[in-house]
């Protein structure tokens, strides 16, 4: 018995520490997923702005510390660009998350069946020495 | 969020433990506080872009080849001439900026403040609907305070009685 309970016990353990490296890169991915959202609000808004402007407009693009000028066209097409890539890495994180989730489900379901393992083999244990 | 908002409000209050109450509005008071910090973020905006309408009309009425210090660094300024009051740079954002002059200048800082103001108004809902939830929260804990003293009083009187 004293040797089921201890693989029971390293085996839960074991199950635990993955668990804590799932939740952490859950972390991770939610706060990837919060950037993305205010990343594609801010380019929403340049977009919405850009179609404000006439054709003749001067437009400038900061890349490092220099303005450089740019045509409307040029911009417009880029924000889009943007807005579309945005749109892709956020699915990716999506389903990732939604990946880790289930993961995260497995392995709780798995340590709790464990653990009533655990249980059942001490109170079996305990009722034998009580005869 | 709102979807456990929502799981929270389908569970008759009741039916919850003092605990569980105690729990749901300790998270309630915590994202109460957050969400008016965002707001007083929002006021602060919003200063800023009326500030900038101010200082446009101003730059409007300014005359051509003012003398003005340019600041080169933090402590350099460098004397020089305001060439055109009309032409402004536009921060638009994600690095794209845009010529304009002072009267577009403006209306895009209006536009700013309608969006700002329609953020701001979802905000006060939200927190006001969190703030009633609270308020129901108070009254279900309060409801069980005095049940739980009914009981003890209760208690106390059967106590009583026995010993006569």
């Amino acid at each position: 018995m004293a040797e089921q309970v201890q693989m029971l016990q390293s085996k839960i353990e074991e199950e635990s520490k993955l668990l804590q490296t799932l939740q952490r890169e859950m972390q991770k991915y939610v706060e990837g997923r919060q950037k993305l959202i205010e990343q594609s609000h801010e380019n929403e808004m340049v977009k919405k702005e850009l179609d404000l402007l006439e054709p003749e407009a001067k437009v400038y693009k900061l890349i490092a510390s220099v303005l450089v000028s740019q045509t409307l066209q040029e911009s417009k097409e880029n924000v889009s660009k943007r807005l579309d890539f945005i749109g892709k890495e956020f699915k990716k994180v999506e389903d990732l998350i939604k990946e880790n989730t289930n993961k995260q489900i497995a392995k709780k379901t798995s340590i709790q069946k464990m653990q009533e393992q655990l249980y059942q083999i001490v109170q079996a244990y305990q009722q034998s020495l009580n005869k | 969020m709102s979807q456990q908002q929502e799981e929270q409000k389908a569970i008759p209050l009741d039916k919850l433990t003092p605990q569980q109450l105690l729990q749901i509005k300790k998270q309630i008071e915590e994202e109460v506080q957050s969400l008016s910090q965002s707001l007083s973020q929002f006021r602060i905006a919003n200063a800023k872009y009326e500030e900038s309408k101010v200082i446009l009309k101003r730059l409007d009425q300014t005359p051509k080849d003012n003398d003005l210090l340019v600041p080169i660094t933090a402590s350099l300024y460098v004397p020089g001439r305001l060439i055109n009051p009309q032409s402004i740079m536009i921060d638009y954002g994600t690095g794209y900026f845009v010529e304009r002059n002072t009267e577009q200048g403006s209306h895009f800082c209006d536009r700013k403040l309608q969006l700002l103001k329609e953020s701001q108004d979802k905000l006060s809902n939200i927190i006001n609907q969190k703030k009633q939830f609270m308020d129901k929260l108070n009254i279900e804990l309060q409801k069980r305070v005095l049940q739980v003293q009914q009981i003890q009083q209760q208690q106390q009187q059967q106590q009583q009685q026995k010993k006569q």
